[in-house]
């Protein structure tokens, strides 16, 4: 897949997008985040490589009434 | 015979023909973890009397010529992630602390409707969201963790506070502690077990399983455990066969995979080498061993924490907000980072996985089963943040333990621990042998042919 990359996820980044989830994230807890953050869009990123095709999502939903 | 540290098997024979009373063995558990809560703090709460009282009426029953089955009066525990009615489940946290179930959660109710006795309820990491369970120590050394996320109940067990209890498996968390602490731990396929009144971690990715100090006993609970829930929408409805080992020789001719890449990347020399010599057990016991490579083994901790994070996220959400300052700091960052997680992201990581698991199905026509160290390296010290594997790389601990056992919940596939051996430090090695799906039986015969012809199973922590 081609791609651009992500920008470097600076805190102030992580903040930014925080509230765009209306999560409020002060400077010391953005700081402690954005780490971690860099580190899981490396890993989602990896998942580039993988040709899906038409591969569903390994979701269920069961359309039953439960009695 | 010290009753406490009996089987489940030793003990309900006993039991049924009435050599011990449900009454004795569970007030020496009773005894026992109280000893042990001192030294390693398994327990949220034991639960004393209340054990006590079912174990009478059991005996009472018992002596009426009403017996329920192989778990009729046995103690067990619980992890504290799993409801019981009328008690907190506080899943080790502080932001729990005004939660009180109001029902018991399925896997409860299955076991006190077999007959069981619940002495406790275990602690957990926070949410069953790591696997280091800071609360509790391993009882092997009391200066290392036992594991997580289900690490109370590894540590009950192994220590002889109870016959067996109850763990949950995000990404490894009943696997985990049970190779670090020396137990038998069981994650059944996706499906197989209801986790109807769990608290959830990751909906896609949980599963609810025991833990035992014998292959045999793992299989008596997963027995009374299995079944269709329609509460629980991942459960699956199909029959339960009896998962009790039938076979000591189904090694003769059965397939195990090796793998050639991915489990042994990584991993301390010491581990390397006791697994390799159950894989040639186990070859003595007539199983031909195939060298597989394992598909799309580079993806496998982005799907894991690709589904595990968002999921983890949506269901604290309103909790995060309410209550941020109560989560311990590991918790809240990850709880944190998986808002930000982009929804295409998440269904990119279910695609992939979906194209994983049909990669481990054509995996299974050269194999049988698939054998591994379950952790890549011994418990790690209380504090201790990396390992550092011969190449000269660091990986944190939580990476290391999840990396190897994550497969087996990508895929549902089920898999069970064993024991397989000591480190030169005393501390218990574990292997899995993972399973086709809805095949528990064919890795609980496989573990149980290892378990006879080796007896790491017979030695206990001297707690």
């Amino acid at each position: 897949m081609a791609t651009t990359g992500r920008p470097v996820v600076t805190a102030n980044r992580v903040k930014n997008m925080a509230s765009s989830v209306r999560l409020c994230l002060d400077d010391t807890r953005a700081e402690v985040v954005a780490p971690v953050v860099e580190q899981i869009f490396g890993l989602l990123d990896g998942l580039d490589k993988v040709v899906l095709g038409e591969t569903p999502p390994a979701f269920t939903f069961n359309a039953h009434w439960r009695k | 015979m010290d009753l406490q540290f009996s089987s489940i098997t030793e003990a309900s024979a006993a039991i049924k023909t009435k050599k011990v009373s449900p009454v004795e063995i569970t007030q020496r558990c009773l005894d026992q973890a109280e000893l042990v809560q001192q030294k390693i703090n398994p327990f949220v709460v034991l639960l004393g009397e209340q054990a006590l009282a079912t174990a009478r009426q059991a005996e009472t029953e018992i002596m009426k010529g009403d017996y329920r089955g192989e778990l009729h009066g046995i103690p067990l525990v619980i992890k504290d992630l799993c409801d019981m009615e009328g008690l907190p489940t506080t899943a080790s946290s502080e932001v729990r602390f005004d939660h009180v179930a109001k029902d018991n959660a399925a896997c409860v109710d299955k076991l006190i409707n077999a007959g069981a006795i619940i002495i406790g309820k275990t602690h957990t990491h926070e949410f069953a969201y790591g696997i280091i369970t800071p609360k509790t120590r391993n009882p092997w050394d009391e200066t290392r963790i036992p594991g997580g996320s289900s690490g109370g109940t590894a540590a009950a067990v192994a220590s002889g506070a109870c016959l067996g209890g109850i763990g949950t498996d995000t990404g490894g968390s009943i696997r985990i502690p049970a190779s670090l602490c020396g137990t038998v731990g069981l994650k059944p396929t996706f499906g197989r077990v209801s986790r109807y009144g769990v608290t959830s971690l990751s909906w896609s990715l949980d599963h609810v399983g025991p833990l035992t100090r014998s292959v045999e006993d793992a299989a008596i609970m997963l027995g009374a455990l299995a079944g269709f829930d329609p509460r629980d929408p991942g459960c699956v409805n199909l029959p339960v066969p009896n998962y009790m080992p039938t076979d000591n020789n189904i090694l003769k001719g059965l397939r195990v995979g090796v793998p050639a890449n991915y489990y042994f990347d990584a991993i301390d020399p010491e581990v390397e080498a006791i697994v390799r010599e159950a894989y040639l057990t186990l070859e003595r016991q007539g199983a031909s061993l195939e060298t597989v490579n394992l598909p799309l083994a580079e993806h496998y901790m982005g799907v894991e924490f690709g589904l595990c994070l968002p999921e983890a996220s949506a269901y604290h959400q309103e909790m995060l907000r309410e209550r941020a300052d109560r989560y311990e700091d590991d918790v809240r960052t990850f709880l944190e980072a998986g808002e930000l997680v982009p929804a295409t992201d998440y269904i990119k990581a279910l695609r992939v996985r979906e194209v994983i698991k049909q990669s481990w199905q054509k995996l299974y026509e050269r194999i049988d089963v698939l054998a591994a160290p379950t952790t890549p390296s011994t418990a790690a010290k209380v504090g201790q943040e990396a390992f550092t594997w011969p190449d000269g790389n660091e990986e944190s601990v939580t990476s290391a333990y999840v990396r190897l056992s994550c497969p087996a919940n990508l895929t549902g596939l089920p898999s069970i621990s064993v024991p397989c051996g000591f480190s030169t430090e005393n501390l218990p090695v574990g292997m899995q042998i993972l399973g086709r799906p809805f095949e528990e039986q064919m890795i609980v015969d496989v573990a149980n042919a290892y378990e006879f012809v080796t007896d790491w199973r017979s030695q206990s922590p001297d707690i």
